[in-house]
């Protein structure tokens, strides 16, 4: 299992996508607390930090699908259910170790966008310590993504088509979430539970796959 | 077990100490409001405090409130030891009682209601020192009798009188603060019953300044793209290892969040930027000083600004009722915290001993000399006076005019090319630029001629 995320992690270095998200996410955030906000009146009573934060949902939400796509290899479930075999592991495992990849590709980048918001936080005097708690919601969406990216890859047939279908996805529940409660907090929350769900029908999936496989193979 | 307990106890009490725990009962607070009880609206009334702390030092600050203005003033009294304070609040919603409260923590160990009788505004309000043979004679009559021991040491605390009659014997009776005090007193009753106040020459409104992301916020949003640039062509190196490429893209984001988190705090721009106007009138051996200006804060910490060598109120603009701080010396403090590149404007109104000019009048001739260190700009005599006008006045310099027609606004003013009154901050230095006007009432030298 470790290894497979070792590789989902290493095939990301391969590919240009993280720093290209990364620089994307830190320059939007970036040019909307000293460049937007400053200049443009607000439609909300909330302090910059808020507006910023509601800011970096928006540009994850539309970076991250597309980052996770062309950060992850293109395996389909019959070659991922291969690797399993190889290194001993049931189908499901490795997709999960899958998903954990790409979630821990998708962390860098979410990190990589924290100066923006915490240049935010100090400008709006919210304590640091917010910025860090404000990242678990962020988690959930990453999480979903993650979940979303690697379902995509294994039943699209390609690249843009996958990324087309974790955008749609995502958003999908992001407005959903968002439609139901404006909290954030709660928001990723939901996200993280379509996430799982999402996780868990994908471990079945190539599961049931295998056991037709094996059934076959007989 | 118990003598463990005891043992235990004892060393526990000597190695914590003793605390500070103020008791109620130990303060014993007394305190009286206004010239012998009487106030104006509108105008400074004193608030003497009298602090009697007998057993427990006291920590905590006194809190006097008057209609909807409050004013905090930080005590630190040991026991056993009395202190006396004096405070001057104003309002323009007056009551018939003030409060004074004595906090320690967030406990009111002491408190009192003090009675105030609002006069009006064209009723006299004689101040008389006791045993004035003259108060029962002259016209008006002493509205107040004060002890001359118990007259304000500060000119904020006459303002609302119309007179104050000090006869030799109870001058002589007066401290240095308080004969300064009646001294500017006098000068500045002058200007207003010459309907002056508003004529004096005020320094033009300084632009406000812009709040929001300042330079420090600009170089950090850049230091941390420029972080993520290089581990991006770190990650985009083929061949490196992938630990190397996160590694890379890990440091310049903590590096990001760093710069981001102390950019105004230290380096370049970690200093308040206050722009100001500042109106100085000269009167007596001190000055009335008026300023607005606007404070940016350069990064996100709490502020405690004071304004060195002043006696007035520093406070915050707009406010929803005023409320002025001053910390256990009696400086005007401005306490708070404030992101990176918040504004506050700023309301300075008080006195400061400060008197850079000295006038003299021979027949119609006046000189003006400057008795102060510095140089002082753009000095101008008046219409009516012959004099010149936007010269420089080096130190110890004079300067004469001849006074050819009664003046309308009586005043000589320069331009300071520094700022008379000096901010300090706990943390941060304080640079202020803006304008400061400095002015000295001129002699009506065709009166006095038609007097003699």
């Amino acid at each position: 299992m470790r290894a497979l995320t070792t590789r989902e992690l290493v095939a990301a270095t391969r590919t240009a996508a993280v720093p290209v998200a990364a620089l994307l996410l830190l320059s939007a955030g970036a040019a909307f607390v000293l460049i937007w906000a400053p200049r443009m009146p607000t439609i909300t009573t909330t302090n910059l930090y808020e507006q910023a934060r509601a800011v970096q949902w928006i540009l994850l939400a539309a970076v991250l699908p597309w980052m996770a796509v062309r950060s992850s290899p293109m395996d389909r479930l019959d070659s991922i259910a291969l690797m399993a075999a190889v290194i001993a592991a049931r189908p499901s495992s490795a997709v999960a170790a899958k998903i954990a990849g790409a979630f821990l590709v998708q962390l860098f980048v979410v990190f990589a966008g924290l100066p923006a918001l915490v240049l935010a936080q100090q400008a709006a005097a919210v304590p640091l310590s917010a910025v860090f708690a404000d990242l678990l919601p962020v988690l959930g969406l990453a999480l979903l993504v993650a979940a979303t990216s690697v379902a995509s890859i294994v039943l699209a047939a390609d690249g843009l088509r996958a990324a087309v279908w974790t955008s749609v996805v995502v958003l999908a529940v992001l407005l959903s979430a968002l439609g139901w409660t404006s909290d954030l907090w709660k928001a990723g929350v939901l996200c993280a539970a379509a996430g799982i769900v999402a996780t868990a029908f994908l471990c079945a999936l190539a599961g049931g796959s295998a056991n037709m496989d094996a059934t076959d193979a007989r | 077990m118990p003598l463990t307990l005891i043992v235990g106890a004892v060393v526990a009490g000597i190695i914590q100490g003793a605390a500070v725990v103020p008791a109620r009962e130990s303060v014993v607070l007394r305190a009286d409001a206004g010239l012998g009880g009487l106030a104006r609206p509108g105008r400074w009334m004193p608030v003497r405090v009298e602090i009697d702390n007998r057993t427990g030092d006291l920590k905590g600050e006194v809190v006097v409130e008057w209609g909807d203005a409050r004013v905090h003033r930080a005590i630190d009294v040991p026991a056993p030891s009395r202190t006396r304070i004096e405070l001057y609040i104003r309002t323009s919603d007056p009551r018939g009682s003030a409060a004074v409260r004595v906090i320690a923590g967030s406990e009111t160990v002491a408190s009192l209601e003090m009675p105030v009788r609002i006069a009006g505004e064209e009723e006299p309000l004689v101040l008389c020192a006791a045993n004035d043979a003259s108060a029962a004679v002259d016209d008006p009559p002493c509205t107040v009798t004060m002890r001359p021991e118990a007259f304000p040491r500060s000119m904020r605390g006459y303002v609302a009188a119309s007179e104050v009659r000090l006869p030799p014997g109870a001058e002589a009776r007066l401290d240095r603060a308080q004969r300064s005090a009646v001294q500017r007193w006098r000068a500045f009753r002058d200007l207003e019953a010459n309907d002056l106040i508003a004529r004096i020459p005020r320094a033009p409104l300084a632009a406000t300044l812009e709040s929001g992301a300042g330079r420090p916020a600009r170089l950090a949003a850049v230091t941390a793209m420029a972080l993520l640039l290089c581990a991006s062509a770190i990650w985009m190196r083929r061949g490196d290892s992938a630990l190397r490429s996160y590694a890379a893209v890990g440091v310049a984001s903590a590096l990001g969040i760093m710069v981001a988190a102390f950019a105004g705090r230290i380096g370049p721009g970690a200093e308040l930027m206050m722009r100001q106007s500042t109106t100085i009138a000269q009167i007596g051996d001190g000055a009335l000083v008026s300023m607005r200006g606007s404070m940016v804060y350069p990064g996100y910490a709490s502020y405690t600004t004071r304004v060195m060598g002043f006696d007035g109120d520093v406070s915050r603009r707009p406010a929803e009722a005023p409320e002025t701080w001053f910390d256990v010396e009696g400086t005007p403090v401005l306490d708070g915290t404030f992101g990176r590149g918040a504004r506050q404007d700023i309301e300075v109104d008080g006195v400061m001993d400060y008197a850079p000019l000295q006038v003299s009048a021979d027949g119609v001739v006046v000189r003006v000399r400057n008795q102060s260190e510095s140089a002082l700009t753009e000095c101008s005599f008046p219409e009516g006076f012959d004099g010149p006008r936007g010269g420089t006045l080096e130190p110890g310099s004079s300067t004469t005019a001849r006074a050819v027609a009664p003046a309308d606004v009586p005043f000589f003013s320069c331009v300071l090319p520094a700022p008379a009154l000096a901010m300090m901050d706990r943390r941060f230095p304080v640079r202020l630029e803006g304008t400061t006007i400095v002015s000295i009432r001129l002699p009506d030298v065709f009166r006095a001629a038609a007097v003699e």
